[in-house]
This record gives structure tokens, sequence and C-alpha cells, in this order.
């Protein structure tokens, strides 16, 4: 008898020992929300579109939605992010984009989700237009990192004076998401790294339909690597006194450098060549010792590995959102975790190449988009969306103006566009 | 080289046990074509003693090769190219029989696409891809053994099997894939009034552990983590090169055969289970499958006639893991869904006859059936669905005959073909996007009629008295209504005893 109940409890095991249960999914109801700006009292809101991208899949559930009202939706359980976009238009006649957007949102069971909306902020100042963090590559298939730039852009009607501007590295990766502590996020920025351009504030003026070239280091690379370009010509360039010999910074002293408010690091400061962080810049109601006094930024942090949780710290300095004029998240599709500000400085980002330590980055950058007004001049568009502001992965202009080689078997650029696509 | 010397020594042990009963008259009696109709009853060991009634070992050596003008399952290739050693023997007891087998393939997979996992189709639909794909080169192992004995009216058998196969590509997508498989069968029955009433249990054990390499300075394909009807896990694509599938299965299978003639009965149930798990990213659970087969079989036997009816219905169920916000390379799991269905219906008709006159031993086998298939992919809205439907027939002769006392010839034709019908996709629309192409071709080629027609010829030399050495030579053609069409071609020298 025992022998007979061992076999057919055994037999049981076989057939259902660790079978897992695989219930029909059904899909949840979502309600929505919108938040409309609390500054556009007057304003008349369009029907506008609300989006569910499921991060998981790569799916993109969409449908209309009232302004006002509750919006409902029904959506497979997942991890999404949303989305929302419409078009207000204001007494003065002025029409606006309305946007809102969270990211990383967990919808396993019926929620209700308050969507905090913004008009798209009006930049009237420079915008960076163009980011060349990849480098190039020598003949003989090593990176070249020296000849990296950014280059900002005067799109307004009316001449901007670049004197007092920084340009910031965002502290945290895109790539890599903790919960730090303290959050931030929505009231600043963390950095890690702030260059300002000198002047006294009429020192250097762009004019409308005119760039600013800040290049790492403001020499003819070609003389180095036959595969790279002229930076010599460069508006300005970022310098640092390296305290390592065998890494140290080239200065053009033709070429004024940036004054170094702040670096993590002790040698010399370059882009992430791989596009895991943030770029931006902004406009301080302060020196760099008030900011260095009154803007230090620690975070508390778990690094939670399958090991066990360790906690961890991390240190910066913080600049609020109001200053920041312009901000590019770039990353990278396969190791994209987040954005590193608020979604209503950027919500989307810009890459060059779709996995990390993709090999075919290199002589590629990211280019705001451009269209050219009657008068010949290029308007460029900023939503306050890098993912679709910009074209990503697209030779950078430079290497168009100069012709020069596209690849690492000097292979020469021979198109001349107006954005890494549009054709002048 | 070992195991090479292994399978030789088996055989040449055996050969003695042979040699006192003719070997033509031992090949003739071993007609897998006539017991196709029972062959799945028959596949409980308590059964392996009705297999055949001749003792006989063969070992083989030779080449196979398929080449499609394109491939007809893309995840699978355009044919294969396979150079092959195996050896088998089946040696009757006073008590029942024992037997085993061993082989080993070297072979070359033509141009896969959109799947660099080994075992595809196994493993539908939670391959690993990339957008490059090309040939593999694989090297299989397979061992297996049975026994068969009985103590009055109980019989009872086990068997069990082990394959093992590592398959890679030496350039850019450089994909390593090892997977083995061992597996048990116990079984138990009673004899009586002219039937054997049988129990079988079945377990095996799989494992796959697959690593892509790229060392190309030119740069990298991306990695794709298919969960099913062109859907992928964009969350994971791109670096994410390792993986590991875990799976077992276990069934149980009821049996009744008749000893001599008689009816013969099969039910069986079988569940197949595997976990798809990314090691690179701390061993992240991905993706998990069940899949439920039934089945029935019911036919008669008897010396010259053999007829059976089957329905098989077989239930694929997929679950994804989704994964919230991270911590560093840490997903928390927030939801498990149900996304993959699959359901398979195929009922059908098998049946042979043979018969030995002056001009030979002649046996001749058809089959016709249907197989209805949908998938669907329940997690996005609208559902993805495909279906597939088809008939299909065959038939299949055979003609051996003893020339002299030194040569003994065969030779067989046979011809296959399938006509789909009511096929669709719904809820997903083509693109050029390469997942989805590959998708849709492969639902052309699903969707489209098809046809096969080949020949085989074997002429066998008796060296001596019980020792035989053959040569064996098989040519197809296939041709699907789409446009395409392929040739696949056998050779073999065989050794008999």
């Amino acid at each position: 008898m025992i022998k007979h109940s061992i076999i057919i409890l055994l037999t049981v095991f076989l057939l259902w020992g660790c079978s897992d249960s695989f219930d029909r999914t059904n899909p949840v109801e979502v309600s929505v929300t919108l938040a409309l700006p609390d500054d556009l009292p007057d304003a008349e809101f369009d029907e506008g579109e609300i989006q569910f991208y499921n991060i998981s899949n790569g799916t993109v559930t969409s449908f209309s939605a009232k302004p006002k009202g509750v919006n409902k939706a029904s959506l497979i359980p997942g991890f999404y992010n949303l989305s929302f976009t419409t078009e207000a238009n204001t007494e003065s006649g002025r029409i606006l984009t309305i946007r809102g957007s969270k990211n990383g949102l967990e919808i396993t069971a019926p929620a209700n989700i308050e969507l905090p909306t913004h008009a798209t902020v009006e930049t009237d100042d420079l915008i960076i237009s163009e980011i060349f963090f990849t480098g190039t590559l020598q003949t003989s298939g090593v990176q070249y990192n020296g000849d990296q730039y950014i280059k900002l852009y005067n799109n307004t009607d009316h001449v901007v004076y670049a004197d007092g501007l920084c340009i910031f590295e965002s502290l945290f990766l895109t790539t890599q998401k903790f919960n730090y502590t303290p959050d931030i996020i929505d009231e600043a920025v963390s950095v890690d790294a702030v260059y300002a351009i000198p002047g006294n504030g009429t020192d250097y003026p762009v004019l409308p339909g005119e760039e600013l070239l800040i290049a790492d280091i403001a020499i003819d690379h070609k003389t180095i690597n036959p595969n790279s370009f002229d930076l010599s010509h460069a508006d300005f360039e970022w310098y640092d006194e390296s305290s390592d010999p065998k890494n140290t910074d080239i200065d053009n002293p033709l070429v004024p450098n940036l004054d170094k408010w702040y670096c993590y690091t002790q040698t010399i400061w370059q882009l992430h060549n791989r596009g895991f962080k943030a770029y931006g810049i902004f406009r301080p109601q302060y020196d760099s010792a008030e900011f260095l006094a009154g803007h230090r930024y620690t975070c508390d942090y778990d690094q939670v590995t399958i090991a066990g949780s360790f906690p961890m710290q991390k240190t910066g300095y913080w600049i609020e959102n109001s200053s920041i004029v312009d901000i590019v998240n770039l990353s990278v599709e396969s190791v994209y975790q987040w954005n590193v500000c608020t979604p209503r400085l950027d919500c989307g980002y810009a890459f060059c190449g779709t996995i990390d330590g993709d090999k075919t980055r290199y002589f590629r950058a990211v280019r705001r988009k451009a269209r050219l007004d009657e008068n010949g001049v290029r308007i460029m568009t900023k939503t306050n969306d890098s993912g679709k502001d910009f074209n990503s992965w697209v030779i950078p202009s430079e290497i168009e103006l100069q012709h020069s080689s596209i690849d690492a078997a000097g292979n020469k650029s021979t198109q001349q566009t107006l954005d890494g696509v549009n054709m002048q | 080289m070992k195991k090479l010397l292994s399978i030789i020594m088996l055989c040449s042990a055996c050969a003695d046990v042979c040699a006192e009963n003719s070997v033509f008259s031992r090949i003739c009696s071993t007609d897998t074509l006539f017991d196709t109709p029972v062959a799945a009853i028959l596949e409980n060991p308590v059964f392996a003693d009705m297999r055949t009634a001749a003792t006989l070992t063969d070992a083989s050596a030779g080449y196979r090769h398929l080449r499609m003008s394109q491939a007809p399952v893309a995840a699978e290739g355009e044919g294969y190219g396979s150079a092959f050693f195996k050896a088998s023997t089946f040696i009757r007891t006073a008590n029942g029989a024992i037997g085993g087998f061993a082989g080993y393939n070297n072979d070359r997979r033509y141009n896969i696409q959109c799947n660099e996992t080994s075992d595809a189709a196994l493993l539908y639909p939670y391959l690993t891809a990339d957008s490059v794909g090309g040939d593999m080169r694989s090297e299989r192992y397979s061992f297996g053994a049975f026994y068969n004995g009985h103590s009055r009216r109980l019989h009872y058998g086990v068997s069990i099997n082990y394959t093992a196969l590592q398959e890679y590509r030496s350039i850019d997508p450089r994909p390593k894939n090892t997977s083995s498989r061992p597996g048990i069968t116990l079984g138990c029955g009673y004899e009586t009034a002219g039937y054997r009433f049988a129990i079988g249990l079945e377990a095996s054990k799989y494992k796959q552990s697959n690593s892509i390499k790229f060392v190309s300075e030119l740069g990298e394909a991306k990695i794709y983590h298919l969960s099913g009807l062109g859907i992928h896990y964009v969350r994971f694509s791109g670096n994410s090169k390792q993986s590991a599938y875990n799976g077992w299965s276990r069934g149980i299978s009821l049996n009744m055969a008749p000893v001599k003639s008689g009816m013969a009965v099969r039910l069986n149930f079988n569940r197949f289970t595997f976990n798809k798990i990314l090691s690179d990213i701390n061993n992240l659970p991905l993706a998990r499958s069940r899949r439920d087969v039934c089945g029935a079989v019911a036919g008669y036997r008897s010396g010259s006639f053999s007829i059976s009816g089957l329905f098989n219905f077989c239930e694929q169920l997929g679950a994804e893991n989704i994964f919230g916000s991270p911590q560093g390379n840490v997903y928390p799991e927030i939801a498990s869904l149900q996304s993959f269905r699959r359901r398979d219906f195929i009922y059908g008709v098998q049946t042979s006859w043979r018969t030995a006159a002056a001009s030979g031993y002649w046996t001749v086998a058809a089959n016709a059936g249907c197989t209805y298939s949908m998938q669907n992919y329940l997690a996005t809205v609208p559902e993805r669905s495909m279906e597939i439907n088809a008939f299909g027939a065959g038939a299949e002769a055979s003609w051996k005959k003893a020339v002299s006392d030194k040569i003994l010839l065969q030779a067989g034709t046979m011809i296959d073909f399938k006509l789909p019908f009511g096929c669709g996709v719904d809820g997903i629309e083509n693109s050029s996007q390469f997942i989805i192409s590959h998708l849709f071709n492969d639902y052309r080629m699903a969707s489209s009629r098809s046809c096969s027609a080949g020949v085989n010829f074997r002429a066998d030399y008796s060296i001596k008295p019980g020792l035989a050495i053959g040569i064996n030579t098989q040519y197809a053609y296939n041709t699907i209504e789409s446009g395409t069409h392929g040739n696949y071609f056998a050779v073999g020298a065989i050794l008999s005893f």
C-alpha cells in the first residue's frame, strides 16, 4: 500500500510539479486626468492625444483625450511611459504646445493617474544645436576623443549674448537608475561639470541664425588623426589643468577657454563618448563662488545587486530648473533607463548607436532638426523632447563642412545638410 | 574517438549473437514503414520486444544534404549538410529485448535568419535573434539504451537517452549554444487475453546556454529576444548576449497492443515547460512556457496489415515577466502576463500493408490528415493572430528482394503533399522591420501548397553469413507553391549483422 502511494505521489509530482499558472491576461482600466497648466487660465485647449508606450515590447496604445475631465483607457498590464500632447490658444493669439509625460508607470491593476501638463518652455536664449560626443577613429581603428564639440545656436530673432552662459554635464547616467535621496529632479538637475562662457555681458554677441562652436581641444586634429577635422576655428574650448602628467589637455592660446566652475575629474573632462549623460546650458544668476558654496548636492542610494543591497553616496552640484535654458538627454536604446531631468525640460533622448559600445557610433553626432525660413535662416525645432527635436546618429556638421572622414577607412563626407538629414 | 571505439566493440560483440540467422532475413523483417501506423503505440519500452521480430545490429555512416532556394522557416534555415555516424542494435533475449543506439552528427545548417538559438522548434517563440544570421555549424551526440523483460504476465521496460548539441558560428555574430537533454522512460504492463496493457512514465530535462560574441571592429548587430508573432522584448534588446533555457518534460501514456494481431490503443499526455533567462542581467527570468500535448491513437495490427487513426491536441502557453523600474542592474518583477498561446489540432489516419511474393517483399503505406494551428499574441491591443490550416496526404512504397545469397536490393518511393486552407494573419501590419518581414515570409511559406517526392535505393552484400555491408542512397525533390524548391540527397554505407 505504501509502495503504491509513493508511486502515485511520484507520478503526480512528475506531471504537475513546478507547474506555473498561466492565467489569461485581462486588460485593466486606467483613468487619466490631465492637470492643465495654472499659468494659462484663459487658454483654449484642443483635444489632444494620450500615448501609452509599453516599455517591455515597444507597442504604443494611443487615443484622443479631452483636456478636461477623465480619460479612460483599457491597457494590458505592463510597464509604461505615458505622454500627452495638445495645443492651446492663448488670449493673445499665440499657439502653445502643451505637453505632459510620466515615465516608468507600473500598471498592473486599475489605476487613476493625474498627469501634470505644461506649456513647452519657449526659450529666448541660445539652444544646443549639435553635440558631437562619439569622437572619431584613427586609421588603426583606435578611438580618438579630442575632437568632441558642442554647438550653440541663436534660434531667436534678436542678438543674444553668450557671456555667462554655462554648459553642464549631468551627474547621473541615463543608463543607470537608483532611488536617489534626496530626490530633487522636480526642482533641479544634478551635475558633475560646469563650464561658463567668459565675458562681461556683451563681449560675445551671437546674431540670429548664428552658431557658437565650443570644442574640447581647439586645434587642427588632422595633424594627429588624419580621419579627424579642424577645430582651430572654434569660438571656445574647455581646458583642464590635469593632475596626471600622462593625461594632459592641450590649450590653444588663440581660442578663449571656458571658465571652469567645477568638474568631477582631476584630469581632463571629455563628453561621455557612448552618450550616457545629459548635456545642457543654463544662465546662472550667481557667480561660481556662490554656486560652489550653495549648490552642493550629496545623495544616498542603495546599490542593489543580486548579492544584496549596499549603501552608496554620490556627490555633485545642482542647478535649479528655472535657470536651465536647454538640456539634451543622451542614451542608447539597449541600456536606456531614465531621463535625468524633469520631463518638463526634456522628455526624450537622442542617441548615436542602438547598443552599448556600438562601434558604428563614431563619426556621428546628434543634430537639432532644422528648416529654412523664407529668408534662408535656419529655424530649429525645440519642443523639449530630444527624441523628436534631434536627428540622432547623423554625420556631424563639421565633418560635412570640411568633407573629412566619415569612417576609419577614411571615406570622405560628400553631403551638406541643414541638420544631418535635410538637404540644404 | 573513445566513443567510436566503444560503438564498434558493441557492434562486434553483437555480431556473434546474430550469426546463426541470415542477415538478409533479419533486415527484411525490420520493416519500419509497415510499423509506422502503430509506431507511437509501441514507444513504451514495455512493447520493445514487439517492435521487430529479429535481432539486428547496424552501423552506418554517410552524408545528408538538403538545400531549399528559400527557407521554409527562417529560424531553421534553408537546409543542412550533415555528416553522420550512427549505430543501433536490437537484441532479442529469452526474456524480452535489449538494445541501444549511438549517433554523431556534424552538421552545417544554411542561412538561418532571425534566430541564434538551437532547437528553435522546441523553444519557440522565445528565441534569441539578430539581424544578420547566417550558417551554423553543429556537433550532436546522442546515446540511448532500452531493456525490456517480463516475469510471467508482468512486463516491464526502461529506456534512457541522452542528446548533447553544440552549435556555433565562426564569423560575426558568433553564437555558441550548448544544449543537453537526458531522458528516461519507465513502463510496466500486464499481458492477458492476447493483449498487453501498459502504463508508461517519461521524464526528460532540457538545458541550453547561449552566448553571442562579436569580434569585428566594424560594430555589432543588435540582439533581439523574441516573444512571438513579431513582438520582441524591446527593453532588453541590444546588448543582452547571454541567455539560458531551462526546461523539463514529463508525460504519461496508457497503452494496449496485441501480442499477435488485434486492436492497439495509446492515450498519452505530455507536458514540457521551460524558462528563458537572461544570464548577463543577473539571471533575469524573462519568459516561461508550457506546452501540453494530449494524444490518442487507435488502430489495428496484424502480420500484413496495419491501420490507425490519431488525434493530437497541443496547447502552448507563454508568459512574459514584466519588470518595473530597475535599481542598477536589478529589475524587480511586477507582473507576469500570459502573452502567447498556440493551439494545434492534428487528426489523421495511417495505414500500411505488406506482402511477401516471389517478386520480393512489398510494403505500401498511406496517410492523410488535417492540421489546425492557431497562434495568438495576447498582450497587444488588438491581439495578434496567425492561423495555418492544412490538409496533407502521402503515400510510400518499398520493395525488398534478395536477388542471390549474397545480394539484397531495396528500393522505395514516396510522395507527400500539403494543401493549406483558411489561413490568415490578424493584427499585424507587414513592414520592412526584419522580424516582421521574416514572420510574413514564414507565413507565406506555411500557407502555400507544397509537395515532395522521392526515391531511395539500397544494396547490401553479404560478406559472410550474418554480416552484410551495403550502400544507401536517397533523393527527394521538394517544392513550395510560393516559388521555393530544393533537393535532398543522402548517401551512406551500412554494416549490418
